[in-house]
């Protein structure tokens, strides 16, 4: 009964078919097409499913390709046990989550997380317990800005700047005005970027925020106008640009504004659900390669997700970014030595030695490294919503702000630069 | 009494002026004309919730939290046959009759289970049924970016400089219309003056004969039409997303607060209001971050300025 | 009374057990999820403690309990992040200021109650949403506000409560202190207050109460209480989000607070448990979240529907009922002789709206029994209700022994000793016949046993010395009436007025309270006013009778003369004048 799965399915496939490969043994971890029997290592993740908003996709599909190296010899012979829990949304949840898998279970490690509150009020948990998180659907600061936890995907921060910085240099923006949530470790934490960023290269930027309940978008978008703004950046979940969008439309913007968002908007129910007065006319960032790129690791992905996952999981960025998560992670475990790989702190510490991992799906390597901050992911693509897709404008590029100067540091020492 | 009542009136008046230009001081015309013609949208919408409300509260004495969760589920249900390529205006029927069906479940099977408890158990408990609801909503439509659109989106007028769908046009003149039909059910039609007796004195009603089932249920279903008329609404000028719709009753008690949950007409006007000091709270910089708090400290103020005569509390019904 | 105050029911002894269960096997046996679920249910149990206790004590709906806790966290991780003080006193300062919090949202419950008063919560409880939404709660960043983006900085626990564990045993302790300071109140003089308010705040008010300190009271403990609990929650977290402070989780608090009994300590614990171990069950099961929705919302309706008393109610059954013990008999006290005073009313008027209630009123009583008489509408409780200061007059007096009442807020009248009885008795359900007595002294000032020689005294006129540890429930009307009458004997009273004392009376009742009536000069020395349709009551008792119709005065004088007066039997006896 789970109605947009079903299309979902059915978009997802559409979009493979012209690979060909779509019953190809897809390929995991040592491939030894024997499944492992050992004794299992417990690993842990965290996402939130609840009204208003589901983050499930990445823990699925971690889950989808943890199930497969387990059919194909696992970790030297032994499965992993992916523990999954929810959130709910409700912080305490979220507490009492980390608390099962890190405290009660003994999780070596934690991955494929996917929530807006879990790394806000775990961050210091992980940090106590000296475990490591390959989160992959992260959008709020403390994801990006904390030791223990390392994520596949942007986040908001990085992926604005990406939006703003095309828009500056392709479509002549001069001033752009931020819509964000007014929440602190998100809204204002990703605008800020944005205005240093325009503000560095001679324009103007600024934020209108709004709370997550309010009904009315209208006020925001009018304050963004107000400012006289030239481009509007639409900072929010789908469902509130959306709206956003459809109060422009209401208000019949479209040609006066320069539209442009980050990854939220690359969901492939949004062209549809905006119609056609938008074609054409907004670009949307997207953190990791979009789906019509179709390199190895992406037809990998949608093998591992045909065979293992259900068909009703998700096929979307947040999946693509909880197998990434997966696959870095068993990829780590089977460079440790075998009789570590019980062991947290070895884990955790194997993890933070993560240097230069590669894959098509991202722009960028793959690092951790041992700082209070990461944040691997800081490069992307540019598409434009077009005829009911999304057609890629520019490939791979790297985002230009300040914020990045400590990673950029952290890359030249490990040698990625 | 007379001129008491024109005081209210000449108070409301200076007080809404004196927000407005304190708001708006040294804001040029056109901005503060784009705001407050942007506030009255947002607080038709408020009004809409809340006259939904005060009908129902009215004839059966139930505050219905759930009337947001049966517009969310009537809306859902209606894109989703419009996805399946169902003839437009079918769809909104069937958004009418969803939410019907699930407001007159509740006055039938639950509501008469209930109908001893104190008004605030029987409120309470309309939000345990809103949860069951939106639990199954959220359960067959699960997140996902979706938006509904009606045709009348695509016309519009300008006010003050802002161009006003006709949807956000036909908002509004359904709360004034359903304000001003609902006055003249209640005064002209049996049924309207059995209402009146019920929300007077249901056991004097009970012993003088009134039919309080068949009243009772001809109720509910006028306030189910309405909550699906508001779904449709609110999924059209907010959001498509359930839990936002189903949500949005609590500023629309707000509203109905207003109008001390019976006087329709005020609960119209002190939704339009506090729409209108909600959104022009976006030019002051320190509470632009907090503009959707204006409805709740409104209405509380409302409230209180109707007890101020009042000494005591002394014990009613409620 | 003090054996009373430390008296233990079977209720509390079994929630004693209880606390003390959980106190030492709970916090070993769990593993850390389950500490922490169980802390935050002991958090949300002194919460629902709180919202329980206004409902159950005062009839009054508080629809803001969480957002209260959204404070009391909020002032407790400021605190902590701001200034190197210890946990206990951010504790202490994140109750207290939550609890000033309280006490303002009291403010509106002076005016309102019922649903009115529930939605003005409501209001708060949406606000306070908003503005933690907005502002998030303070993690150790600048500021006021002090949120940083990295994560939360380092919260102190107590020293005595560093672990998990530890800390859900300071919990449990500090949930059950919380439960000992509510159940102390009821005991107290506010516990009776209370009682009376809910019963009828106009009774309350003329037995001298002050309703305003009361209520304000009563706000203030559950804003206590919520503060400790957010306090607590923030300590167990060591972070608190927005998502917890939820206008709809007041809703529900308050919503499971009826549904565990809010009559019961177990109800609260009860009303906790569903609200934290029930979806943490549920999801440790693995049900789909949308789903766990439904169960919780149909579980809610259900318990709602069936058990109005509540699941603690169906549980506790009659187990709870306190033992009868026998009253020890006082000797009346020699009643105050040469109280002589007269009530001279002066020019009373009242207007509602453009309709005059009373139109300048003239009377002065001056024999110990007198009687208003006067048919319906014609304006004889309004003239109580402008004694008893109810009802404003416009510019009148009343005049008694030297004091111009009118002057005197409403409590203070009490206080001089005032006393009168409503239409309908004002009898607490819940309080015991003494104790409903004993709620009329407790905004007097006098020694404690004077007080109870004083209820004593009052019962033994009253005839209801015997059946003085009875709950207010267990008595039938006529003797209802006699505890009523009670009432009003206490605490050296004045002036008495009786409104109707004989409504719903048989006639032998009515002759046995009209010869108590007739008595309470000799025994007390006030002077008593006697409203009543019963002509033969009033003809009987009253030496002198005020007849009121539409407002005025028709007659005023000897009571056989004014009922021989043909103005009199037109207007009140419906004979025709000539």
């Amino acid at each position: 009964m789970k109605l947009r799965y079903l299309t979902a399915a059915l978009i997802g496939s559409a979009s493979f078919a012209f690979a060909g490969q779509a019953f190809a043994a897809p390929s995991c971890g040592a491939n030894t097409g024997v499944a492992a029997t050992g004794e299992p290592i417990v690993v842990g993740g965290i996402h939130g499913n609840a009204p208003p908003g589901d983050f499930s996709a990445s823990t699925d599909a971690a889950k989808a390709y943890f199930d497969c190296v387990n059919a194909n010899g696992g970790i030297n012979g032994r499965p992993i046990d992916y523990q999954i829990e929810n959130d709910q949304w409700n912080p305490e949840l979220a507490a009492q989550a980390a608390a099962k898998l890190v405290k009660d279970a003994g999780a070596v490690a934690l991955v494929g997380n996917g929530s807006f509150i879990e790394m806000a009020v775990n961050a210091g948990t992980y940090k106590e317990e000296n475990i490591m998180v390959m989160a992959s659907a992260c959008a709020i600061s403390e994801c990006f800005e904390s030791s223990n936890i390392v994520s596949t995907n942007q986040g908001p921060l990085p992926s604005n700047l990406g939006a703003a910085q095309y828009a500056q240099e392709e479509l002549g923006s001069t001033n752009v005005a931020c819509i964000g949530f007014n929440i602190p470790n998100n809204g204002p934490w990703s605008c800020q970027p944005v205005i240093d960023l325009m503000k560095a290269r001679g324009g103007d930027g600024s934020m209108q925020l709004l709370n997550p309940g309010a009904p009315d978008v209208n006020s925001a978008l009018l304050e963004a106008i107000s400012t006289g703004a030239d481009t509007i950046l639409m900072n929010l979940p789908a469902g509130l640009a959306i709206a956003v969008l459809k109060a422009a439309e209401e208000q019949d913007l479209r040609d006066d504004y320069i539209w442009i968002a980050p990854t939220p908007l690359y969901d492939l129910s949004v062209p549809g659900a905006i119609g056609e007065y938008w074609n054409g006319k907004i670009f949307v960032n997207a953190e990791l390669a979009p789906f019509q790129m179709g390199g190895p690791d992406a037809l990998n992905w949608v093998e591992v997700m045909d065979a293992y996952a259900s068909p009703d999981d998700p096929r979307d960025t947040f999946a693509q970014s909880g197998y990434l998560s997966a696959t870095y992670f068993v990829k780590t475990l089977l460079e440790m030595d075998p009789a570590d790989v019980d062991d947290r702190a070895k884990v955790t510490e194997a993890i933070k030695a993560i240097a230069g991992y590669t894959s098509d799906l991202m722009c960028g390597p793959y690092y951790v490294g041992d700082t209070d901050f990461h944040m691997p992911n800081h490069a992307g693509f540019m598409l434009q919503i077009l005829d009911g897709g999304f057609k890629i404008v520019r490939d791979c590029y790297e985002f230009d702000s300040a914020y990045f100067e400590p990673h950029i540091a952290v890359e030249q020492s490990l040698g990625l630069r | 009494m007379r001129n008491f009542k024109y005081l209210n009136w000449v108070i409301y008046l200076v007080v809404m002026v004196g927000i407005i230009s304190f708001l708006g001081w040294g804001k040029p015309t056109k901005i503060i004309g784009l705001f407050f013609v942007s506030g009255l949208a947002v607080g038709s919408l408020y009004a809409l919730g809340g006259i939904g409300m005060v009908v129902l509260y009215r004839a059966t004495g139930v505050l219905n939290f759930a009337n947001g969760a049966a517009g969310a589920a009537g809306v859902m249900l209606a894109w989703q046959l419009g996805q399946w390529g169902v003839w437009a205006p079918l769809t909104w029927l069937a958004c009418i009759l969803l939410a019907l069906a699930i407001s007159l479940t509740y006055g039938r099977l639950v509501a008469p289970r209930l109908a001893w408890r104190e008004p605030v158990v029987k409120a309470v408990a309309t939000l345990g049924f809103a949860l069951i609801v939106l639990g199954i909503v959220s359960f067959l439509w699960i997140d996902d970016p979706r938006t509904f659109s009606l045709p009348t989106d695509k016309v519009g007028v300008y006010i003050l400089g802002l161009r006003v769908t006709v949807t956000r046009l036909i908002t509004f003149l359904a709360s004034v219309s359903i304000v001003v039909g609902i006055y003249f059910y209640l005064s002209r039609t049996v049924v309207g003056l059995q209402m009146r007796a019920l929300a007077n004195d249901r056991d004097l009603s009970a012993l003088i004969g009134i039919p309080i089932l068949k009243v009772e249920t001809i109720a509910w279903g006028i306030s189910g039409v309405i909550a699906g008329f508001t779904g449709l609404m609110f999924g059209d000028l907010i959001r498509l997303e359930p839990t936002v719709i189903t949500f949005m009753v609590i500023p629309s008690v707000a509203a109905a607060v207003c109008g001390r949950l019976d006087n329709l007409a005020l609960v119209l006007i002190g939704g339009l209001s506090m729409g209108v000091i909600e959104s022009l709270l976006t030019l002051s910089q320190t509470l632009k971050g907090v503009r959707p708090i204006a409805p709740f400290v409104i209405a509380a103020i409302v409230l209180i300025w109707y007890q101020r005569g009042t000494r005591l509390t002394f014990g009613t019904k409620d | 009374m003090h054996r009373d105050l430390f008296h233990i029911t079977p209720s509390g002894r079994a929630g004693l057990i209880f606390a003390l269960f959980a106190f030492l096997v709970i916090p070993s046996v769990s593993g850390s999820q389950w500490l922490s679920i169980f802390t935050s249910t002991g958090c949300f149990t002194l919460a629902a403690a709180g919202v329980a206790f206004l409902y159950a004590r005062l009839g009054m709906v508080s629809l803001t309990q969480v957002g209260l806790m959204g404070v009391g966290g909020w002032v407790m991780l400021r605190l902590n992040h701001a200034y190197n003080l210890p946990f206990e006193i951010n504790f202490i300062a994140a109750g207290l200021i939550t609890m000033v919090f309280g006490m303002i949202l009291a403010l509106p419950a002076l005016r309102l109650r019922g649903l009115y008063l529930a939605l003005v919560t409501l209001m708060a409880a949406g606000g306070f949403e908003i503005v933690f939404s907005t502002f998030q709660f303070p993690n150790g960043g600048d500021g006021f506000w002090g949120v940083k983006s990295s994560f939360s900085a380092e919260f102190r626990r107590p020293w005595l409560a560093q672990s998990d564990e530890g800390f859900l045993r300071y919990t449990i302790v500090i949930a059950t202190l919380g439960f000992l300071l509510i159940e102390l109140h009821r005991r107290l003089a506010p516990g009776r207050a209370w009682a009376l308010i809910r019963r009828s705040e106009a009774a309350a008010m003329s037995a001298g109460i002050n309703v305003t300190l009361y209520k304000t009271w009563a706000f203030a403990i559950s804003g206590l209480v919520a503060g400790f609990a957010g306090a607590l929650l923030a300590g167990s977290l060591g972070l608190l989000d927005g998502g917890t402070f939820r206008a709809s989780e007041s809703v529900m608090i308050f919503a499971l607070a009826v549904v565990g009994g809010a009559n019961y300590w177990l109800g609260a614990v009860l009303a906790a448990a569903l609200f934290r171990i029930v979806p943490a069950l549920l999801n440790n099961w693995g049900v789909d979240a949308d789903l766990s929705f439904v169960i919780f919302g149909a579980g809610l309706l259900h318990a709602i529907i069936t058990a109005p008393d509540g699941i603690a109610g169906q549980l506790m059954g009659l187990g709870a009922k306190i033992g009868k013990r026998a009253g020890s008999a006082f000797k009346a006290a020699p009643a105050e002789a040469g109280l002589s005073t007269s009530i001279d009313i002066k020019n009373i008027t009242v207007r509602f709206g453009g309709v005059v209630a009373l139109d300048d009123i003239s009377a002065k009583f001056t024999k110990p029994v007198s009687g208003i008489i006067g048919p319906n509408g014609a304006g004889k409780t309004t003239l109580m209700n402008v004694i008893s200061g109810f009802v404003p007059d416009e510019n009148g007096a009343v005049q008694a022994a030297g004091q111009d009442l009118l002057a005197l807020r409403a409590h203070q009248r009490g206080h001089w000793g005032l006393r009168r009885s409503f239409q309908k008795e004002e009898i607490a359900d819940d309080l015991s016949v003494e104790d409903n007595v004993m709620a009329q002294l407790d905004g007097m000032h006098m020694p404690h046993h004077e007080k109870r020689a004083d209820v004593a005294r009052a019962l033994e006129i009253a005839g209801m010395t015997d059946k003085a540890k009875l709950a207010g429930r267990s008595l039938n009307s006529f003797e209802r009436r006699l505890v009523d009458v009670a009432k009003c004997l206490v605490g050296n009273p004045r002036i008495i007025m009786f409104d109707e004392p004989a409504g719903g009376l048989s006639s032998k009742e009515t002759l046995m309270l009209g010869d108590l009536i007739l008595s309470i000069h000799e025994h007390t020395g006030a002077k008593t006013l006697v409203i009543d349709h019963d002509v033969d009551l009033i003809s009987r008792i009253c030496e002198e009778t005020l007849v009121l119709d539409f407002g005025e005065r028709i007659a005023f004088g000897k009571t056989a003369k004014v009922l021989a007066d043909p103005k009199v039997r037109a207007a009140y006896l419906g004979v025709e004048e000539g």
